[in-house]
């Protein structure tokens, strides 16, 4: 999708999923993954507080 | 979440409350994949066409609010709906049947339409085979699956309450909307998920309303006229001419030819009199919504 043409009735991409290549009728690809990628987001999770779920039900009354 | 409702039924209808009512869907309101969350809105969009048409399927389910806390929890997949009348069906029974009705409704209609279908199709197949198809696509395949990585890493095991509770811990930071901290935005910034739109398009989208909308309206007015622009809500904009306040009632401004001509008339209007002029000239003109 290059522009939003203002007065267009349908501004929305025609083949909205820039996907990365791929046959024109095989719909957006997953990522070829077989782990989380990298050790970033792993730290990144070992830093989350491991009490952060039981104050966020204390706080909403769930 | 527990205690999240299903919609939320505000008295609010930002439209002449006489004719229109609005329903404030609120579940699922925590997607962050770019591809669930268009299916979830065109997906929806076609389900009301068929109740417009008088064409969707018909499911009486026995509990409706306890099936999607029974459908979110199901670790077996086979998401069974009690009906009403003591049957059983399946949540994706019941998808089937909706994306048929859909399918037959409105396929070919545009190649936006034909997208969701293509790809409400491919997610029933991926859910009733193999969801992990839906990696990178799908929310909770792709939250599982990383959930799953680092309870590996660190040999959590989700029985035990204290790796549970650090589990969901994570379970809400997939969630977070800090770039620096969310863990989907962090995947998706190491392009382990895909996304539909280029960054560009989406600041470009904050701040560029459709331009079939009544936002458009509000928002140009404003950038436009600004200097005339009293007050300013959904329902409404104030103009101050000539020392006297006018009002634009945009509670009609609710449909798509209402919309275009109203922001038509904005966007050749060089003056607050003269858009007033050019909407008093339609409203004389088209009868309100409803009492034709």
């Amino acid at each position: 999708m290059e522009e939003i043409a203002l007065r267009d009735r349908m501004p929305r991409p025609v083949k909205p999923m820039d996907d990365g290549g791929g046959a024109a009728d095989d719909g957006p690809r997953r990522p070829k993954v077989d782990r989380p990628g990298g050790d970033d987001i792993l730290k990144r999770m070992r830093k989350v507080d491991p009490n952060q779920a039981r104050r966020y039900r204390q706080r909403t009354g769930q | 979440m527990q205690r999240r409702p299903l919609i939320n039924s505000r008295d609010e209808p930002h439209a002449d409350p006489a004719h229109w009512r609005r329903l404030h869907l609120i579940f699922g309101d925590a997607n962050m994949s770019e591809w669930a969350t268009t299916l979830k809105v065109g997906a929806l969009a076609l389900v009301l066409d068929l109740l417009e048409a008088d064409k969707a399927p018909v499911f009486e389910l026995a509990d409706p609010v306890g099936a999607l806390k029974h459908i979110s929890r199901d670790r077996d997949r086979q998401w069974p709906l009690a009906l009403a009348g003591g049957t059983f069906t399946s949540a994706l029974e019941v998808q089937a049947a909706y994306l048929d009705a859909a399918r037959a409704l409105a396929q070919g209609r545009d190649a936006e339409t034909d997208w969701v279908l293509a790809e409400w199709q491919r997610a029933l197949d991926a859910l009733g085979g193999d969801a992990q198809e839906l990696l990178g696509l799908c929310d909770w395949v792709t939250k599982k699956w990383l959930l799953d990585a680092f309870a590996e890493s660190e040999g959590l095991d989700w029985e035990k309450p204290d790796d549970r509770a650090w589990l969901q811990s994570q379970d809400l930071e997939y969630h977070n909307i800090d770039p620096q901290e969310g863990l989907y935005l962090m995947l998706e910034q190491q392009g382990q998920v895909t996304r539909l739109l280029k960054e560009e398009e989406v600041l470009r989208a904050m701040v560029v309303p459709p331009p079939d909308t009544r936002a458009y309206f509000r928002g140009v007015a404003l950038e436009k006229f600004s200097a005339e622009v009293v007050s300013l809500n959904w329902d409404s904009i104030e103009f101050k001419v000539d020392g006297r306040v006018e009002v634009v009632d945009l509670k009609t401004c609710v449909d798509i030819e209402t919309a275009a001509y109203y922001n038509g008339a904005l966007d050749a209007a060089q003056s607050v009199g003269e858009l007033l002029k050019k909407l008093a000239a339609w409203k004389a003109q088209t009868p309100p919504k409803g009492e034709v």
